[in-house]
């Protein structure tokens, strides 16, 4: 890239932030753009953001990244943004100059979407600086314990990094047991209170007045010590007090053969997974598909205005349509995204929702259905504030959408048809159906620690909620091995499997018994 | 915002730790070494140098659903129900998908994977002393460093070290005699250019300037020139006899164990001893030599002779390689069915002084009634003294350490990597450690 190459991109980062901030009125913070070589790209793209941890998984993706784009060549665009205040984003230095600006408009339009999506607001804007730290930490701990002990505390953590969401509240075991302690007692005296009341005040109380009325003070003092001390030596020994989702911070609190600078790695890729992970997972097809409609509208703007050639905008039409381009074996969330981010646009300025239009009989009146309510872009700026993927899909992903983006299911076949991948023919309502389910939770299946001392062993017992698929025996097998590291006893884990109840069991190694 | 270049940023944590993922995966091909070994697809390649190696638990495993990448999935494309995604293509299709099958496979080059398998390996009872030696050719190095030389061939380090070195000497009889500082001296001294006295000269009367850079002047004397000389090197002689019986009684399970050792054995021997002779020869009523491509493809019927085979050998041995100058292998594989075994025990005790090592291996399936009755093996245990040690797998091992003879009882695929272990083992010691597998239970 060139001076003047670079005073045009400068100029048109200008005019595709006048875009973005004053005609499509939405907000987005600061961004700094780095131009960097494209073994660095490689780099921060496998590694996800800097200041990674480092781990071998990361140097196997670096390599994955660097074949696929040797292989495919350079129209495919890279993309790397840091959605923290202000916003980081790596261009590569070799790319043409119409995919520097295509990569820079997606990376505006994704800044607008975390500065605006209000589960975004939830990704921790210091994480760089806090995971830099961290990694200078790791690396003496490399030095002192041992790589490969490091590498399993990692690979551990990363198995269930996900398993964390900032929706559930920080606390500790004791506040924990205090809290639910106090709930329990509350709910119990007051209930036990409004009985008496009843019994006392039978003949005089009116009927629906009587939570008005205030708590009679004859409950005996005995009696409700007496509860209380019976209900504090139940929740005592419990552990967890409730049944948690929070997989790591159970482990980092409750394990007894942790140390501190296991639990240190444990809690660092916690609250990596916590407050940067679970809300990209969370909002990904919206996302992407997001930054896809945006970047191909301003795009078209600056195209309109002069600003780009008419052969870079060939350029550009060639790569994004390899970036939307479909794949048979999976979905393809820029294109599925931004389809529904259009069609979205489209029904709300013909004013096409609603129950009289989805009840209208007629197929081509439902068509061409246009009441010129044009509130579309008020309707993409709701969606964003407040969606997510589950949402997003089960409201807007319609059957007619399913249908145009020629979405199916596929199975593999048995016998002899073993190694090839069959189309199904389920019919829409069931693909749509599957598609929307395979979203819940983001795809994370829900595990709680039910238990952890489990048949008064310390063993740990994990439970499944299932949504009707079952889980990956050979993943969840190796996870649970992953799992029990961390824990040192036995694990447990009640599912569903073939639709019968079912449990993964994990024991520790068993010392030989004399034969 | 900003748009900040950056020419020359370069990776830090990336090559570090793709080298650890390399590690990885390396690791994971040595504990799965047997099931490699024994793979049917590697001997029956044509030409081509990489093989696919099944390589497990390299995975980022976490809790999952079933129905990704091996059960099926959502796609999109155009496509009416029953049609087939992948018509005449193999699983490996899908492999993009992040939840494969257990098994992740790597393409690995073959010299690649014969490095890391045959890391300690190598001919025993090798006589590297008495045999007379034979220069290879390797090319050219750079061996020594002198005053003299050619341009184009300047040892920049060296004549920098050098130039330095003088340098600094003058600059500290520049101090001693003038009392300057070190600076001072260093200045002086480019500005005469290397001259000492007028240096000393400057610096007494005081015309030294001061914004004049300091460089360090290089003179023909700090001038170093690498040389190149020829490299050869040095290596003993060897041959090696490949020896198989292809009569009848072989079934293609047998045969196909058979040449699965001596297929590895031979890429072995290619890779790690340049200057190693390897012969081939079949044999079924009769042997016979053959090149190594007919030796591991093609096969006759027939009765079962095995002294021809040994008999022959002898005779090339007579003939080709005289025992002064050479080390001499015979590697024999059969099911140990002999019409004639007293002429073949006769012709082995004949052959026996002449050999650095013999090696029997008797390959057998689950079937075979004449379990070590009347099998070679059986014949030679009754002639010499072997010590007997046992796998896990339930594969057995002989050895006589004084005629340099070792025998092997292949039974399965696994059996293939331990007999070759076993045999290349130049420590010395054959006590049998099982090494873990992938495997788990």
């Amino acid at each position: 890239m060139n001076q003047t190459e670079l005073q045009r991109l400068i100029k048109i980062e200008e005019v595709s932030y006048q875009i973005i901030k004053d005609e499509m009125k939405f907000q987005l913070v600061d961004i700094e753009f780095d131009i960097v070589p494209e073994q660095k790209m490689f780099e921060i793209m496998a590694y996800h953001m800097p200041g990674q941890i480092p781990n071998w998984k990361f140097g196997r993706d670096f390599e994955k990244v660097r074949t696929i784009y040797n292989k495919t060549g350079s129209s495919l665009p890279l993309e790397v943004v840091v959605p923290t205040n202000p916003a980081r984003a790596y261009l590569m230095k070799d790319n043409s100059f119409a995919i520097q600006v295509l990569v820079m408009t997606h990376v505006m339009a994704h800044v607008a979407f975390s500065t605006m999506n209000k589960y975004h607001h939830l990704i921790d804007s210091d994480l760089v600086s806090k995971l830099n730290s961290a990694c200078q930490r790791i690396s003496d701990y490399e030095r002192k314990f041992g790589l490969n002990n490091v590498e399993e505390i990692v690979d551990a953590g990363h198995a269930i990094q996900f398993h964390s969401t900032p929706l559930e509240r920080e606390e500790t075991e004791d506040e924990k047991r205090l809290r639910i302690f106090e709930q329990q007692k509350r709910a119990h005296h007051e209930k036990k209170a409004t009985e008496f009341y009843d019994v006392i005040n039978v003949g005089f109380s009116m009927p629906g007045g009587s939570a008005d009325l205030p708590p009679v003070a004859d409950y005996s003092y005995i009696e409700r010590e007496l509860y209380n001390n019976t209900l504090w030596n139940s929740l005592k020994h419990k552990t967890p007090v409730e049944p948690t989702e929070d997989l790591l911070r159970y482990l980092i609190d409750n394990s007894r053969v942790l140390s501190g600078w296991e639990k240190d790695i444990l809690e660092i890729i916690r609250m990596q997974g916590r407050q940067y992970y679970w809300s990209l997972i969370k909002t990904k097809y919206l996302n992407e598909g997001f930054a896809c409609f945006i970047h191909e509208k301003i795009m078209r703007k600056l195209f309109n205005m002069g600003l780009m050639t008419s052969e870079e905008h060939a350029e550009y039409n060639y790569s994004n349509s390899l970036v939307k381009a479909m794949n048979p074996y999976a979905m393809n969330p820029y294109l599925i995204g931004s389809t529904i981010w259009y069609d979205i646009e489209d029904r709300w300025d013909k004013g096409k929702h609603g129950d009289e239009w989805e009840e209208e009989p007629n197929l081509i009146r439902k068509k061409e259905w246009d009441t010129k309510e044009m509130k579309g872009w008020e309707k993409v700026h709701q969606i964003l504030r407040t969606n997510h993927d589950w949402f997003f899909m089960n409201e807007f992903l319609t059957n007619d959408l399913t249908r145009d983006l020629n979405l199916y299911i596929y199975i593999k076949g048995k016998e002899f048809m073993a190694g090839k991948f069959i189309v199904t023919d389920y019919d829409i309502d069931q693909v749509r159906q599957m598609i929307i389910n395979s979203f819940s939770h983001s795809g994370v299946p829900k595990i709680r620690v039910v238990d952890g001392n489990y048949r008064g062993k310390n063993d740990l017992l994990l439970e499944h909620e299932h949504i009707g698929i079952d889980l990956d025996d050979v993943y969840t097998h190796k996870t649970l091995e992953h799992i029990h590291n961390l824990w040192g006893n036995n694990i447990y884990l009640k599912t569903m499997k073939d639709k019968v109840a079912f449990s993964y069991k994990c024991y520790k190694p068993e010392i030989n018994p004399i034969k | 915002m900003s748009i900040v270049f950056h020419d020359t940023w370069t990776t830090q944590k990336g090559t570090r730790d793709a080298r650890r993922h390399q590690e990885k995966v390396d690791d994971a091909i040595r504990k799965n070494i047997k099931n490699v070994i024994g793979d049917e697809s590697i001997i029956t390649r044509e030409g081509k140098k990489t093989i696919l190696v099944p390589i497990k638990g390299l995975k980022d495993y976490r809790f999952t659903y079933k129905h990704h990448g091996h059960v099926g999935g959502v796609g999109q494309g155009e496509y009416e129900p029953g049609d087939i995604l992948n018509p005449g293509e193999e699983e490996e299709s899908a492999a993009g998908n992040q939840h494969g099958p257990e098994y992740m496979e790597t393409e690995v080059d073959l010299d690649y994977l014969l490095k890391i398998m045959f890391e300690d390996l190598g001919l025993p009872w090798l006589d590297e002393t008495n045999k007379t030696y034979i220069e290879i050719r390797k090319g050219w190095k750079f061996e020594n460093i002198s005053k003299k030389g050619v341009y184009s061939r300047i040892h920049k380090k060296r004549t920098m070290i050098e130039s330095i070195k003088r340098n600094m000497a003058l600059c500290g009889e520049i101090i001693r005699q003038t009392n300057c500082s070190q600076e001072e001296a260093n200045l002086a001294l480019a500005q005469t250019k290397g001259d000492i006295n007028q240096a000393i000269d400057i610096l007494l009367n005081g015309i030294l300037i001061i914004d004049n850079e300091q460089s360090i002047i290089i003179q023909e004397d700090d001038l170093r020139f690498k040389h190149m000389e020829e490299d050869i090197d040095i290596c003993s002689n060897a041959v090696v006899f490949a020896l198989m019986d292809v009569s009848g009684s072989m079934t293609p399970q047998k045969k196909y164990l058979c040449r699965s050792l001596l297929f590895w054995l031979v890429e072995f021997l290619k890779k790690e001893y340049q200057n190693v002779h390897i012969r081939f020869i079949q044999h079924a009523d009769e042997a016979k030599e053959v090149d190594e491509d007919t030796f591991f493809k093609r096969s006759t019927y027939g009765g079962t002779l095995s002294y021809t085979a040994f008999e022959k050998a002898n005779n090339i041995i007579n003939a080709e390689y005289p025992l002064k100058e050479w080390n001499i292998y015979t590697v024999y594989c059969s099911d140990g069915d002999d019409f004639d075994s007293i002429k073949t025990i006769s012709q082995v005790e004949d052959m026996l002084p002449k050999l650095n090592m013999i090696s029997y291996i008797e390959v057998r399936e689950e079937q075979d009634i004449h379990f070590g009755s009347n099998t070679l093996l059986r014949y030679f245990r009754e002639k010499w003294k072997f010590i007997e040690s046992k796998d896990t797998k339930e594969g057995q091992y002989f050895i006589n350490e004084e005629n340099h003879f070792i025998m092997s009882v292949m039974k399965d695929k696994s059996h293939v990597w331990e007999t070759l272990k076993y045999m290349l083992n130049i420590n010395g010691s054959r006590i049998l450690n099982e090494t873990p597998t992938g495997d788990n239970k």
